[in-house]
């Protein structure tokens, strides 16, 4: 019965049932003009240029909301149905301002190609000169509400999907407008998390982003499918470049699953955030870093690396990399450390996040790993979901949207449980406040409250491996650790009757280096209802990009490591693969005086590359074919956007152009 | 009279802001936000305690019942019923219905523009009157009408409005 068979057009076509009319349409390459349409958004009818007439129904109705049955008779394209839907499109074109020549979405906008299809040269009706105001407010959005035909596809993809709900419809009738919060200027509207999704659902020049205006027509530019390796969400993207430039960032399929974008992705790439190291960097005699060829810093390099292991051995040289580098630089950069100079002195800068997650994960049960943790659509699918110590918004702006998505509605219970400055906190049904240092304690008192709200065959199972808490006083516990009994007992009840329960952690947790905190967490999860004992659904935000990918590839350390400490215990020379990461870290800084000869690999220009004795260039990430592993363990490949500047050869070919001389000097000595 | 306005304008703010006033709101919201349309409702019952509906309003109710900012604004400015402004002691609404138009309802209007300095939208300067037109109040036969708070005045004159607005305080 899944099948439906109805005629269009006199053609008998297949359907699924459950579509609507428009979805059998386009499935069947049957064209349908639309405008207020959106694929995956809700359907409204708003626009009605999807009017189709249907057999034994009394007039036009639209296809976009009209359900499928088998057997429907449906006409899209009559007389009656194009006067129609020529008259709805004088009918926009008369009442706000859709002057083409003046407007920067001409040649990128559905208006303007209906306008042209169904040759709207006139309208019968007076011009209404309309007055909007022109909201420029946004740092990267601008709304222009005279060119809005009130399709409503911004308000929708900003409510369903990004899941802020910061754009609705206010007024009435004439003076009908989408409006942001409080009719506020959007910069001004708290909500509003710069994501800029609704520039890209806008069928107009309604809405559009300050980064790309006038840049370029989407025809105009290279449209080449990549993967943005800001965060390790792993946002697949769809980059227009020109004149080998970024022009705009636009979302693969913005209403799908994993379609919305955030302000880092969307418009910050757009715009060179540091200066950037286009020529390698020798420090001269004199001590300033001055450029030379290639050629002569691969030589010095070479040279001084093979120096200082003849001279001190090959645990004098380190390596550290960075996690935002493409999986290819990190393996041949680990090639080069294992291989050439012989050593496991290797970490990446995250690697104290790696082995707390790790040494957690082993103690929550032997032989865990990174595969232990579940996957972003989880998120989608929770029924009561539990953050830990960070703000998405901040550090992965689309797992925020995510988990916005799942709490929207009331379908998932959203539990924070964080120190008070976290802004998160104000979006969930229960924030639950420890007292800084007491968070392990904590979550094991609402790890106990929740076994103690289980059913009790559920409870006999989940009482096992948890003797450790037996003895624990929950009051005494929630005393200690600051936290509200009441709000405890919610929590734990929200999370002891849901069926998919999804725990997220991050930063503040990573950031406290101690894998007590993440086994507590793992335990917690095990316990909430209905989870797979062994590996229940946690994720955790990674600090990096690709730090997922580089910790697969092995290049944190499995033991502790640290900078200072290697300079005092023989490393005389720190090899540093920054790729396209800026650090300003002044630990890493200080960490670096020790050492005798220091080597930074970087695309831009930062304090760090400021304290070595040679700079190599790196391409950034648009600059290089690469892969990168998102932080749910996906890997996804991009390709080469722009041509680099003075054609900086990739992290690889750097790397094995250094290989090749320190043989030489090997050979020599 | 600038002193009555200034006193108004500030316990009017000190009940919107005290915490009084958003206990009460909470328990409007408690007692409704399980009905059908409670949004609307919600909105009524808190324009009703503090007379219209300021962000701080909105904000606790937004806040509360987690619904959006932007949908309650969308709300509050569709229905005309709602304010964003404050009101006066007493609303005064003038009908301007086909009947009462006819038989006088604007002489009404531009009566209480020129001698109490009251325009549609508007407050007079002591806070007392706020002044709304509105379509029919149901009464034609009793035309022109106004209505000031739940009490309906009929066959007004320009002239009556002197006495009609002195009885109250």
């Amino acid at each position: 019965m899944n099948g439906i068979i109805l005629t269009i057009n006199g053609k008998q076509v297949k359907g699924k049932a459950g579509s609507t009319v428009l979805e059998i349409c386009e499935a069947n390459g049957i064209n349908v003009p639309t405008l207020c349409h959106l694929k995956g958004l809700t359907d409204v009818g708003a626009c009605r240029m999807c009017l189709v007439e249907i057999e034994k129904e009394r007039r036009p109705v639209p296809a976009c909301t009209y359900p499928a049955r088998d057997g429907l008779v449906v006409q899209t394209s009559t007389e009656k149905l194009e006067k129609h839907r020529r008259l709805v499109l004088e009918l926009l074109f008369t009442e706000r301002n859709h002057l083409c020549a003046y407007c920067l979405a001409s040649g990128d906008c559905e208006l303007q190609i209906l306008g042209y299809e169904y040759q709207i040269d006139s309208w019968r009706y007076p011009y209404s000169w309309p007055s909007f105001p022109l909201d420029s407010s946004d740092k990267h959005v601008m709304i222009d509400h005279n060119r809005c035909i009130l399709c409503g596809r911004c308000v929708r993809i900003c409510s369903e999907k990004v899941g802020v709900h910061t754009l609705d419809f206010g007024y009435r009738g004439w003076k009908d407008r989408i409006s942001a919060d409080l009719n506020q200027p959007l910069g001004e509207a708290s909500s509003c998390i710069d994501c800029g999704a609704c520039f890209q659902a806008c069928p107009t020049g309604a809405i559009w982003a300050k980064s790309s205006a006038y840049r370029g027509r989407p025809d105009q530019c290279k449209k080449m499918r990549s993967v943005c390796a800001l965060c390790g969400v792993g946002c697949e993207i769809d980059v227009l470049v020109k004149n080998n430039a970024l022009i705009r960032i636009d979302s693969t399929e913005l209403a799908g699953d994993r379609g919305v974008l955030c302000y880092k992705g969307r418009f910050d790439q757009l715009y060179e955030s540091h200066q950037g190291i286009n020529t390698p960097l020798l420090r001269d005699d004199s001590g300033k870093l001055k450029a030379c060829s290639i050629g002569n810093a691969l030589d010095e390099v070479g040279e001084k690396f093979g120096n200082i292991v003849a001279r001190y051995g090959k645990n004098s040289i380190a390596g550290i990399a960075s996690s935002k580098a493409s999986n290819e630089s990190l393996k041949a950069f680990k090639k080069f450390m294992t291989d050439i100079i012989g050593n496991d002195l290797i970490d990446t800068i995250d690697g104290d996040e790696y082995r707390t997650i790790i040494q957690g994960a082993t103690k929550f049960r032997s032989g865990a790993g990174l595969n232990i943790e579940t996957t972003l659509e989880e998120i989608l699918k929770a029924d009561c979901l539990l953050v830990v110590g960070v703000n998405p918004l901040e550090s992965q702006q689309v797992a925020g949207s995510y988990i916005f998505r799942a709490a929207s509605q009331g379908k998932a219970n959203l539990i924070v449980l964080d120190v008070d400055k976290n802004p998160f906190g104000f979006h969930a049904s229960t924030w639950l406040k420890p007292t800084k240092g007491k968070e392990e304690l904590a979550i094991n008192a609402l790890t106990k409250a929740v076994i103690g709200k289980l059913s009790a065959s559920n409870a006999v199972k989940a009482k096992e491996n948890t003797t450790s808490l037996g003895a624990m006083n929950i009051t005494q516990a929630n005393k200690e650790a600051g936290i509200d009994v009441e709000d405890l007992n919610n929590a734990a009840a929200m999370l002891a009757k849901s069926k998919h329960s999804v725990v997220v952690y991050g930063k503040d947790i990573l950031l406290r280096k101690n894998p007590k905190l993440i086994t507590a967490i793992l335990r917690l999860a095990s316990k909430s209802g209905k989870q797979n004992p062994k590996k229940p659904r946690v994720i955790s935000l990674k600090p990096r990009g690709n730090s997922r990918g580089a910790w697969n590839l092995g290049l944190a350390n499995k033991k502790e490591f640290s900078l200072s400490g290697l300079t005092k215990n023989g490393v005389k020379a720190v090899y540093l693969l920054l790729a396209d990461d800026y650090i300003d870290d002044t630990k890493i800084i200080d960490g670096l005086k020790g050492a005798k000869f220091v080597v930074v690999q970087a695309s831009y220009s930062s304090p760090v590359t400021a304290s070595a004795n040679v700079v190599l260039p790196s391409p950034t990430w648009a600059e290089r074919k690469g892969s990168y592993t998102s932080l749910d363990g996906i890997t996804k490949s991009t390709p080469k956007l722009t041509q680099p500047q003075n054609n900086i050869k990739r992290d690889e070919d750097i790397i094995r152009g250094i290989s090749k001389r320190i043989k030489i000097s090997d050979r020599r000595s | 009279m600038a002193k009555v306005a200034t006193e108004t304008k500030k316990s009017a703010a000190n009940s919107v802001t005290s915490s009084k006033t958003f206990e009460k709101i909470q328990a409007i919201i408690d007692r409704t936000s399980n009905k059908a349309g409670a949004s609307i409702r919600v909105l009524q019952q808190a324009q009703g305690l503090v007379g219209y509906l300021p962000p701080g309003v909105l904000k606790a109710i937004s806040r509360d019942m987690k619904i959006p900012l932007s949908e309650l604004y969308g709300i509050v400015s569709f229905y005309s019923f709602f304010s964003l402004v404050p009101k006066g002691k007493y609303v005064l609404q003038v009908c301007m219905g086909t009947s009462c138009y006819v038989k006088g309802g604007e002489k009404i209007l531009d009566t209480l523009r020129k001698d109490y300095n009251l325009v549609p939208g508007g407050i007079t300067s002591d806070g007392r009157f706020s002044l709304e037109m509105v379509r029919c109040l149901g009464c034609c036969g009793l035309s022109p009408v106004i209505a000031i708070g739940k009490d309906v005045h009929r066959k007004v004159k320009p002239s009556h409005l002197k006495d009609i607005l002195s009885s109250y305080r």
